[in-house]
């Protein structure tokens, strides 16, 4: 394979971006701007786009999806192309994407729960937050049944997946008006839902990671009686972690007449183990604020401390490469780069992933300035990939039959039914084009 | 007359919205340039201008990322605004009722205690609205245009 002079070309030709989250396609938008003429493909592992927008960030927040209609744009007018279903390191290699593009960006994510790790940690009854979202965001390849879940729970964690687990338990059938919930799993759930909670933070409230918007809601769902302990105060100089304390204090000071469900938080709380022989019965607490008590009777313990940032599996498509977390580079080789949770590590929200795609978009663009990339005279970008991997793939067209397949069976108050089986979804495709 | 769009944003959509009034301007024949808030000096405000500035609303009724830098020094400034014609087009979500859609209220304040002048009507986007925030802004814009073409 012989390499040509990069000045051949005043631009790449072919662009390949390895995932559709959002990291994916805010870098897809930059880079087609820059380059209008070059060919930008998206690839992704499911048949569907947008990776945790469409399965993590939780159904009872549709305003949040709402983002996805930027992306929709540049995929509907043609700029950037989605190939979906089409996995790397399985259906195609990293190779035959580095042999046929001069640039290949990878937006995989990361995303996999940390695992709770104290004795006890593995009992059944303890269900990790990732398959509860699975379950209520209709997660493909493979679906995830809801996990059982008791009447006293206690959600280890105190960040915003974690409450979002605690918005999961304390919502009504009502809360879920026009959300895209999986209903059958929020229905298994319903029929006994949780009626005490326990919400164990390590830090005190000032270092908490929940957005004080993210408090403030629970608030606003009726019949819950909310009340914390909390160790040490913010201090002056800390605005957001007072704001964070009043938005607690607030909460605490709502009146509730009977309450259907109380919710508990203990900030500066350490869980030691969780007992109990063939399922959880109560995790003891390693140290907790004075006067809380130090074991918390229970059936269910939800874990919700973050993503394991070497989950395996991730990049099997890439085992050579060195995936640690960095913030400074997106740069792996000359045309080769990385984005948003591949490189950053599996924290923070989409709008960082979009300050982070910019960042890589420009360090593309300045590194194709300087002639460094990785244009090869045969590339022929999606062209070149096999035929059997394209055949199968689906384009941005083929996911609007799927997307309309989901809008139609929705059932009454849900703005969709999403399909869950990932065959499912291409027969859907199938049955629609070959009409 | 150039016609200047400015944005403020954090996950995209108001620069999207800028790019697209910017392209409408100029199929239209406009003489137009585009700026993220954080790329623009204050100083460089002029009365031969005409400012455009689509700015969302993020934590609790503030400033978008990208704005925030330019609204310190916007603060600071001590220049004279007045002359100055402007037209204000804010994104928020009704999801955050007490705080709808005031990021782009702080830059208004402060323009308009600078002496400029805000015309037509105030533009607004609502992310829980479902609406294609562009659809809104261009469908917003000859109004504002017409009452500047009117004023000036
Ligand atoms: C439970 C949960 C809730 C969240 N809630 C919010 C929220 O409310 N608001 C918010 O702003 N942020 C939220 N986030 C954070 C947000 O989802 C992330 O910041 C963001 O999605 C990371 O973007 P990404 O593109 O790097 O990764 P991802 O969104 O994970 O995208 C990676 C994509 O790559 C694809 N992929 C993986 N491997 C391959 C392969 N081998 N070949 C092809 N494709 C592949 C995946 O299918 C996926 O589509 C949440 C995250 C989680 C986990
Ligand atoms: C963390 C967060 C906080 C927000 N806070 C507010 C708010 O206080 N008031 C409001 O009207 N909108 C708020 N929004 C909604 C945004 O303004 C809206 O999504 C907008 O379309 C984003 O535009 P941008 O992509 O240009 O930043 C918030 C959004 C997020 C993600």
């Amino acid at each position: 394979m012989s390499e040509i002079l990069a000045t051949d070309h005043a631009a790449p030709r072919h662009i390949a971006i390895v995932g559709s989250g959002p990291s994916g396609c805010f870098t897809a938008q930059a880079l087609h701007r820059k380059w209008p003429n070059a060919e930008v493909t998206v690839f992704d592992r499911l048949a569907v786009p947008y990776g945790l927008i469409r399965y993590g960030v939780a159904a009872d927040h549709q305003h949040t999806k709402a983002i996805t209609r930027q992306f929709d744009r540049s995929f509907a007018d043609g700029g950037v192309r989605f190939a979906g279903n089409m996995e790397v390191g399985t259906d195609l290699g990293l190779d035959q994407l580095r042999q046929n593009y001069d640039i290949v960006v990878l937006a995989s994510g990361r995303w996999r729960d940390r695992a709770l790790s104290i004795p006890g940690g593995k009992l059944p009854g303890v269900v990790v937050s990732g398959d509860i979202v699975n379950a209520l965001n209709a997660v493909p390849r493979p679906a995830i049944p809801m996990p059982r879940i008791g009447r006293r729970v206690v959600v280890v964690g105190a960040g915003n997946v974690a409450l979002d687990m605690v918005r999961f338990l304390i919502k009504t059938d009502a809360d879920y008006e026009g959300s895209d919930v999986a209903s059958a799993a929020l229905q298994q759930y319903l029929e006994a839902p949780a009626t005490e909670i326990t919400v164990l933070s390590r830090s005190p409230i000032a270092a908490a990671k929940a957005d004080v918007a993210m408090v403030k809601e629970l608030g606003k769902i009726d019949g819950v009686k909310f009340s914390y302990a909390n160790t040490s105060p913010a201090t002056d100089d800390n605005a957001l972690g007072r704001k964070r304390e009043e938005a607690f204090a607030q909460l605490a000071a709502l009146e509730v007449d009977n309450p259907r469900v109380r919710v508990h938080f203990i900030f500066g709380a350490e869980p030691g183990r969780i007992r109990g022989t063939e399922h959880v019965e109560a995790l003891h607490l390693q140290a907790a604020p004075a006067g809380e008590p130090s074991v918390l009777e229970c059936d269910t313990v939800i874990s919700a401390i973050g993503f394991d940032v070497n989950a395996p599996g991730q990049w099997h498509y890439a085992q050579h490469l060195d995936f640690t977390p960095a913030d400074a580079t997106g740069r792996i080789e000359d045309g080769l780069y990385r984005v948003g949770w591949l490189k950053r590590g599996p924290h923070g929200a989409i709008p960082a992933n979009r300050a982070d795609a910019n960042e890589v978009a420009k360090e593309i663009i300045a590194d194709v300035e300087a002639d460094r990339f990785h244009a090869h005279e045969e590339a022929r970008g999606y062209e070149g990939l096999p035929e059997r991997a394209r055949a199968n793939a689906v384009s941005f067209d083929d996911w609007r039959h799927i997307d309309e397949a989901e809008v139609r069976a929705a059932e009454p108050g849900r703005i969709r039914h999403k399909i869950t089986d990932h065959d499912t979804m291409l027969a859907t495709v199938r049955a629609a084009t070959t009409k | 007359m150039t016609i200047t769009v400015l944005y403020g944003t954090e996950s995209g959509n108001s620069e999207l919205i800028a790019q697209d009034i910017n392209d409408r301007l100029q199929q239209d024949g406009h003489e137009s340039e585009v700026f993220d808030l954080q790329d623009f000096e204050p100083e460089s405000i002029t009365a031969d201008n005409f400012y455009i500035i689509v700015c969302s609303t993020h934590g609790e009724g503030e400033l978008p990322n990208t704005a925030l830098p330019f609204f310190e020094k916007f603060k600071d400034f001590a220049g004279d605004l007045t002359g100055v014609r402007y037209a204000m087009f804010g994104l928020g979500d009704t999801f955050y009722e007490e705080t709808y859609s005031q990021g782009s209220e702080h830059l208004d304040r402060r323009f308009t205690e600078l002496g400029a002048t805000r015309v037509g009507d105030y533009g607004r986007h609502d992310a829980s609205s479902w609406d294609l925030p562009s659809d809104v802004a261009l469908e917003w814009l000859p109004g504002v245009l017409g009452a500047e073409a009117k004023g000036s």
